[in-house]
């Protein structure tokens, strides 16, 4: 589904990332740790196009992410509030999200019904724009517009963090769904419990580099603890 | 407290405003500079500026009685122009400082503002040169210590209102009726406000004492800006008075049957109505459309004259920017705007083309609307009415692409939702390009006929490159787009700094 190949992006004279190769398989659930600084925002933002690699580059279903547009239509993706549309309220970004999908707002209705656990019912009902919204709030309204088409790649940075513990269990449960469906999914977390929860390989980046790439089995957990444990 | 300063000192010094370019920051500086110097001569000289307008005149009581006008014109300049020290108290509120002494610090930290230093150095001056001649010193020094106090009490005025309503424009409207009143009564001489103020003014100086009256006048407006200060403490409450309000819901709804870049047209119309800088910027273009009736009225002598090479030049200029206005103001951020979410919309099923090609038509909308300014002008002339619809084509056809282009090079970024007066975010050399250009280009296309004494074929002309930029919108667009996607990483990371 995705192959990263060669990619060197450097801010400076410091490389953020260099990985020389990665393959995603289709239905893969991806879990990227590592501590700040490690470059996991960075192969997330090189994924969507969003900053230039120094060196190599990613593709998409076989096609470069930097040069073809399909990829757009198969992917939802959540990296930061910079995603959301101040200006607009929560429902109004969720249908316009929607409609470049194809969705009609019965759709959209559809799928905040099918969805509810998430968020509290006013969200979508108060008139409220979206930069008025708590952090909290606005993590759960880009999560959802991740959602919305169900997507064959999902992309998301520290969805985890800034929601309640409610909504945490939820969108756990959400994701492992979204798996089962088929969906391929890479998500960055500074959350070791969750991230060995929810993935079935785990990716751990350190200094740009890529350290480790291990299936996810019950002795996981212990061995990421282990490793960031380690004085080092 | 000194630490206060410092910080106000550090928070200016450091500002962005001085790292954006060094091209704007030099021009700019350059200018506040020409107009302190003037200042400083305006001071120097006030005793022989009110000899010359007034002859005859006592110039001490002339200008006692001015500076009445003078006060309220500062005012309303204050509210327009002055802003408010930018450090907030919240950084401090958690520090063991206690709550009562840090609302004082904002206010004080104001005073620093060239709004009151200039004046208070003028006053210097005149009285040095003046005053302390014409009276005794005790009245001199009267006459600087309450000229000062009342000027920086509105400093405390200007600084309490703007605190208090600082959503909505109720407050310069009540000073600009209140102004006007006083003007009219002043005028009809139904009151004459300027010399009971001078004969205040004269009593003051000749009785030390009634110093008390300035005093307790400064002191009321300092406290009103304290209590304005204190009561808006908790940020909170701040942002639940917004709740609520969301414009625009409805209105915009019809775009929605031309796909996506329907969508992307009304998300953005929704900016310019939800968001402080650019709804104040359509308001200033409803102000700017006086100016061109104006104009229009002025045109109707030109054209009644007998057509000249002159003529044609200038009205070519005036509806370029009549119809180009808008165009120009909102344009000149085009990308910009958007900073905000920016990443948003480039990783999500938006292909370039489709975003620039809303961005086209964006523009399109803003040039077609001020096809109202031109219409009126089909009853002045004819002649005139052609070249305003051809001006307007061709900044349909050609200038819409300057902006787009030019667009595109402006990485910094621009919060929408700050007030519009003194806003230099986004502020950029590339501003002076477009504008060049836009006059720039049909100066080309034109003045070669104009000189050949075919100013007909001229402007036919230039409606004709007008017309075939608009028929091959679509490949000018792809051209674009393929030049978007290199770019896009520029404006993405740019977006990001700050």
């Amino acid at each position: 589904m995705i192959g990263v190949r060669n990619i060197q992006k450097n801010y400076g004279t410091k490389i953020a990332l260099n990985i020389s190769h990665l393959d995603i398989s289709k239905g893969d659930c991806i879990g990227l740790v590592g501590n700040n600084g490690a470059g996991k925002t960075t192969l997330l933002s090189l994924m969507l196009d969003l900053i230039k690699a120094d060196k190599g580059y990613i593709e998409s279903k076989g096609m470069k992410v930097n040069t073809s547009d399909d990829w757009k239509k198969y992917t939802g993706s959540y990296l930061d509030e910079k995603f959301l549309i101040p200006h607009l309220t929560p429902r109004e970004y969720l249908d316009f999200v929607g409609s470049l999908h194809g969705l009609e707002t019965g759709a959209v209705d559809e799928f905040l019904q099918n969805n509810s656990g998430f968020f509290e019912a006013e969200l979508f009902v108060r008139k409220k724009y979206i930069r008025d919204l708590s952090t909290g709030n606005k993590n759960k309204v880009g999560i959802l517009s991740t959602l919305l088409a169900t997507p064959e790649l999902i992309i998301l940075d520290e969805p985890f963090a800034s929601l309640d513990p409610t909504s945490q269990a939820w969108l756990k449960n959400r994701l492992v769904q979204a798996k089962e469906q088929g969906s391929t999914m890479i998500l960055s977390s500074h959350d070791l419990n969750h991230v060995t929860d929810v993935s079935n390989r785990v990716v751990l980046l350190e200094n740009g580099e890529l350290v480790k790439d291990l299936a996810t089995d019950s002795e996981t957990l212990s061995e990421l603890e282990n490793y960031f444990m380690v004085d080092r | 407290m000194l630490i206060f300063f410092r910080h106000q000192l550090l928070g200016q010094l450091r500002s962005v405003f001085w790292q954006k370019n060094l091209i704007i920051t030099i021009l700019t500086s350059l200018f506040f500079l020409y107009l302190f110097i003037n200042l400083l001569l305006v001071g120097f000289f006030a005793d022989t500026i009110i000899e010359k307008v007034f002859p005859g005149a006592d110039v001490l009581q002339k200008a006692n009685q001015m500076l009445l006008y003078y006060f309220v014109i500062d005012l309303i300049f204050r509210f327009v122009l002055q802003k408010l020290p930018d450090i907030s108290i919240q950084y401090y509120s958690l520090l063991p400082i206690k709550k009562a002494k840090l609302f004082h610090f904002p206010i004080l930290g104001s005073l620093l503002s060239p709004f009151n230093v200039l004046p208070v150095i003028i006053m210097l001056i005149f009285c040095l040169k003046q005053v302390i001649h014409q009276t005794q010193w005790y009245s001199a020094v009267i006459w600087l210590l309450s000229m000062m106090l009342i000027v920086l009490s509105n400093n405390f005025i200007n600084f309490g209102l703007k605190k208090r309503f600082s959503q909505t424009p109720v407050p310069i409207i009540l000073i600009y009726i209140l102004f006007s009143g006083f003007l009219i009564l002043e005028g009809t001489g139904m009151i004459d406000y300027s010399n009971h103020w001078l004969e205040f003014f004269n009593l003051l100086m000749a009785k030390p004492f009634l110093l008390i009256i300035p005093v307790f006048y400064f002191l009321v407006t300092y406290f009103f800006s304290y209590y304005s200060m204190k009561s808006l403490y908790y940020p909170a409450d701040k942002k639940l008075k917004k709740d609520g309000k969301v414009s625009g819901i409805g209105i915009f709804g019809f775009l929605r049957s031309y796909g996506v870049v329907g969508r992307l047209v009304e998300v953005e119309l929704k900016l310019i109505l939800r968001n402080k800088r650019p709804r104040t910027m359509l308001m200033l273009t409803v102000l700017f459309a006086v100016y061109i009736y104006l104009g229009v009225f002025n045109l109707s002598a030109i054209s009644g004259e007998e057509a000249n090479a002159f003529s044609n030049i200038i009205m070519i200029g005036f509806f370029l920017f009549s119809s180009g206005w808008s165009m120009l103001m909102y344009g000149q951020l085009l990308f910009a705007w958007e900073s905000n979410h920016f990443d948003g919309i480039i990783s999500r099923n938006v292909s370039d083309l489709e975003y620039l090609t809303a961005k086209f038509w964006l523009i399109s909308i803003i040039v077609l609307a001020s096809v109202i300014f031109i219409i009126p002008v089909l009853i002045v002339s004819l002649n005139a009415f052609i070249i305003g619809l051809t001006c307007l084509i061709f900044n349909l056809g050609v200038n819409s692409y300057v902006i787009i282009f030019a667009g595109m090079f402006n990485t910094s970024k621009v919060d929408p939702n700050k007030s519009a007066f003194m806003n230099y975010q986004g502020a950029n050399v590339i501003h002076f390009f477009i504008v060049f250009l836009i006059l720039g280009i049909p100066a080309i296309l034109y003045l070669p006929f104009q000189f050949l004494g075919l100013p007909e074929i001229g402007i036919a002309f230039m409606g004709l490159v007008g017309i075939c930029g608009c028929v091959f919108r679509a490949k000018v667009l792809a051209k674009f787009a393929e030049f978007f996607r290199f770019r896009k990483y520029k404006l993405a990371k740019g977006y990001k700094e700050f």
